[in-house]
């Protein structure tokens, strides 16, 4: 399933409810019984993901990880947004709508 | 019923056997009306397991000995360790060094084999078929020692040279023959390495490759026995992070071979050069830390 939002730095994002999340060394590996199926997360995946405990933009995510990685800010944003879409590909993040 | 007492203390888990005029109609599995889980075979017993302590055997006197005992290590075994929250991995293990290795695969991979051969050289059998798995004091993965019987095909017997295996059975024993081995120590080991079976005919006498993480996870969750069970006792989740657990401390590899017997003392040559060969490598890392 593909994710229909595009997103730009001001989109807010927050995980989705009912995931199951065990820590694989610096990876994470996360359980939707619902589904049932299970998915790692990289370490890039990983960060982006431990940012959206609670509802987050897209530019304050960026600029979390740029706080903690060597990383300009075309690329962490290039590849936090690709990571987001995949995130909302598989149903682990969900996108918050303005005003909701 | 007969209970005895155990030589070591008070016993972990009660085996509570008792004869009944019938078996089963037909198979079940799944929460009883009692409470405890239930597993019923046709033609064989009952049993129920409750509480990760206790399993009640229901049998008719004349139902065959071998059969309830694999049904008893293999499938009610492993229902109690979930209800414990441990991992019962379908795998069979020696004992190197004190630590448990532990080999998986598909039913006829050659697991049991392997370890047979591996008992010839001097190693204890830790387990067969079901192993236990739960974390230690401080979070590592630690396995349990488990039955030292071996289940072994005809061919794998001729090939050890030990035609006497005991029992010709069928239903969950299948063709299999029942090879009683010396015993490995009864304690709690490190779980040292994890090694899943693959058939390969152009990998010369043997391969080992170190996995991901993310693939460990795989094979471990490819492997655990009786998932189903886990599911319907509503303890998946606590399997799932005791897998990720074993999947990030131990090391898995895929051990690539021809599937032949022939050649057995060669794979076993390159498994014991492996367990002192073995280094750990560093992980990659995405974006460089400040």
């Amino acid at each position: 399933m593909l994710a229909s939002h595009s997103l730009d730095l001001t989109s807010t994002l927050v995980q989705t409810e009912g995931m199951f999340a065990a820590e694989l060394g610096r990876e994470i590996a996360m359980l939707n019984i619902a589904r049932g199926r299970y998915y790692v997360l990289n370490v890039t995946a990983h960060a982006v993901w431990r940012r959206l405990e609670k509802p987050a933009r897209v530019s304050d995510i960026c600029e979390s990880l740029r706080r903690d990685f060597e990383v300009d800010c075309a690329t962490c944003y290039k590849e936090t947004v690709a990571v987001l879409s995949e995130l909302l590909g598989e149903g682990l993040v969900r996108v918050i709508e303005c005003g909701s | 019923m007969r209970k005895c007492r155990s030589p070591v203390g008070e016993p972990d888990v009660w085996i509570i056997v008792e004869v009944c005029e019938t078996s089963p109609s037909e198979n079940r599995y799944g929460p009883s009306e009692s409470g405890a889980f239930e597993i019923s075979v046709a033609g064989l017993g009952r049993y129920l397991i409750r509480a990760g302590r206790e399993i009640r055997l229901t049998r008719p006197e004349d139902a065959s000995d071998d059969e309830l005992r694999a049904w008893l290590l293999g499938p009610a075994l492993a229902t109690l360790l979930h209800q414990r929250g441990a991992l019962p991995l379908h795998a069979s293990a020696v004992v190197v060094d004190r630590k448990c290795v532990a080999f998986v695969g598909p039913c006829g991979a050659g697991k049991s084999t392997i370890c047979a051969f591996l008992a010839q050289r001097g190693y204890a059998v830790a387990s067969d078929d079901v192993l236990a798995i739960s974390r230690g004091p401080s979070g590592m993965p630690q396995a349990g020692a488990g039955s030292s019987s071996v289940r072994l095909m005809a061919d794998s017997l001729a090939a050890l040279g030990a035609n006497h295996g005991e029992h010709y059975g069928r239903g969950l024993l299948g063709e299999k023959r029942v090879l009683h081995m010396q015993p490995g120590p009864v304690r709690l080991m490190a779980l040292q390495s994890i090694y899943a079976l693959e058939d390969s005919s152009d990998c010369g006498h043997g391969e080992v490759v170190k996995v991901s993480s993310a693939d460990a996870l795989k094979i471990i969750l490819d492997n655990i026995s009786r998932p189903e069970f886990a599911n319907e006792l509503g303890c998946f989740e606590c399997t799932f992070a005791l897998a990720a657990t074993v999947a990030s401390q131990v090391t898995v590899y895929r051990l690539l071979r021809p599937r032949t017997l022939s050649d057995m003392a060669t794979l076993l040559d390159l498994l014991e050069t492996h367990w002192f060969r073995a280094k750990a490598r560093r992980p990659r890392r995405a974006f460089r830390e400040r």
